[in-house]
């Protein structure tokens, strides 16, 4: 079993759905969907060189390469991102993501919903455009879910597991951050055979 | 020296106090053997209080100072998780350092190695890594690091020289660069102008050093075979 925790307003989710979605294929174990939302980012606030701390210099210079290095792999991997998730929530998204799951249609859910968002062709806080991709998927009723509660304990329990960053996976109770640790978990998951990952 | 110029094929900016350039050191040295390369290996002393504030632990490991948000509390101890359970695979020690070191006299004792060829400056590294993260290392005494510059092989005396005039000054006249060159954290590697900030990008970098034969990869904390 994989746990995938992801949220579908992060470009770091959208480079490892894939992958990770390989991984258990390959491996021909489930994966346990925890879609988390985050709270809404707000905008970058522009800073402009020698009007900034240290501290302030870095986080931008980050977040620059963070932006950079995104991009440079989603055009390698032909991932489309069309559209920045400044300001925009994902708890109707995530509702969907649990409602989805209750019918067995999680994955295609999650892939559809994570993939259109980011090519700029789905608003995921439209309830009716997710109850119209629920409803095409097979799972219908969305527009009757009272979510509220249990998202929040959903969230809650994911936390209460430890994933504080996504996306993240969780194997034998412990937390990788981000896909680069799929070679470990394959390692872990093929029964900690040979050398380990470096 | 321009943050993303070289005449070498590849430039790796390292830092002695984090254990994540530690256990990128060996598999970036192996690119050399791999690709027959010569790598710029130069120094980036992390400011960590800047992006992830600052604490003091004592020999007991109770935290006695401190200035760190919670969130930043669970990445460092996240980071040091994670580095810890990749370094038992490889047999490496990392006891979680009590401070967080200023790390520039090392980082100038590697500009200092480098002079005296390839193998005087991996000694230096193998050696100051290892022992600062068994915590047998005081990278904050220059007669301490000028030992280590000797054990490797270099001029102990001419590190101490460098380090007073011309090692301090390329050192820091370095550091002024990064941040406007889009390098902020390490291990960084430069290629042909890019950067890669992290070891998950060695399977990027090793495809680029191979004359991007197949597809790119993604990215991957991994081995690595030599290329055919």
């Amino acid at each position: 079993m994989i746990g995938f925790a992801f949220d579908y307003t992060s470009t770091a989710s959208l480079l490892a759905f894939k992958p990770t979605c390989a991984l258990a294929d390959e491996l021909e174990v489930p994966i346990e969907w925890l879609p988390v939302p985050s709270n809404a980012r707000p905008a970058a606030i522009v800073t402009t060189p020698g009007d900034e701390s240290v501290s302030e210099r870095h986080t931008r210079v980050r977040a620059e390469y963070v932006a950079m290095d995104v991009a440079r792999y989603a055009r390698w991997q032909g991932i489309e991102i069309n559209r920045d998730a400044a300001g925009v929530g994902s708890d109707l998204a995530c509702a969907g993501g649990l409602w989805a799951d209750r019918h067995g249609i999680a994955r295609a859910y999650h892939e559809r919903v994570i993939t259109e968002f980011w090519a700029g062709r789905l608003d995921i806080e439209d309830r009716e455009m997710l109850k119209s991709v629920l409803d095409e998927l097979g799972s219908p009723g969305f527009d009757d879910y009272d979510y509220e509660v249990p998202l929040a304990a959903h969230k809650a329990s994911v936390e209460d597991r430890g994933v504080h960053t996504l996306p993240a996976c969780l194997v034998e109770e412990q937390v990788f951050v981000g896909r680069a640790h799929l070679p470990m978990i394959r390692w872990i998951l093929q029964g900690r055979n040979g050398p380990g990952p470096l | 020296m321009h943050p993303l110029e070289t005449d070498k094929p590849l430039i790796v900016y390292m830092d002695f106090k984090s254990p994540y350039a530690y256990l990128a050191k060996d598999p970036t040295w192996q690119l050399e053997d791999d690709f027959g390369i010569a790598i710029d290996w130069r120094p980036l002393t992390l400011n960590i209080p800047s992006f992830l504030g600052s604490a003091k632990v004592s020999e007991k490991g109770k935290v006695v100072e401190e200035n760190r948000t919670p969130r930043q509390w669970q990445g460092v101890r996240y980071a040091y998780m994670d580095a810890k359970r990749y370094a038992r695979l490889k047999n490496i020690l990392i006891y979680g350092p009590r401070k967080i070191w200023d790390s520039s006299l090392a980082g100038i004792g590697m500009l200092w190695t480098k002079r005296s060829g390839r193998d005087v400056l991996k000694r230096y590294m193998d050696i100051a890594y290892e022992r600062f993260w068994r915590r047998e290392l005081d990278i904050e005494d220059e007669t301490v690091v000028a030992g280590v510059v000797a054990e490797a092989g270099g001029d102990e005396q001419g590190y101490l020289a460098f380090l007073d005039g011309e090692g301090r000054r390329e050192h820091d006249a370095l550091q002024a660069q990064l941040h406007g060159a889009g390098i902020f954290g390490v291990p960084s590697y430069v290629i042909d102008g890019e950067v890669f900030f992290g070891r998950e990008h060695l399977p990027a970098v090793r495809w680029l050093l191979g004359g991007r034969q197949g597809p790119p990869p993604d990215v991957a904390y991994d081995r690595f075979e030599p290329p055919p």
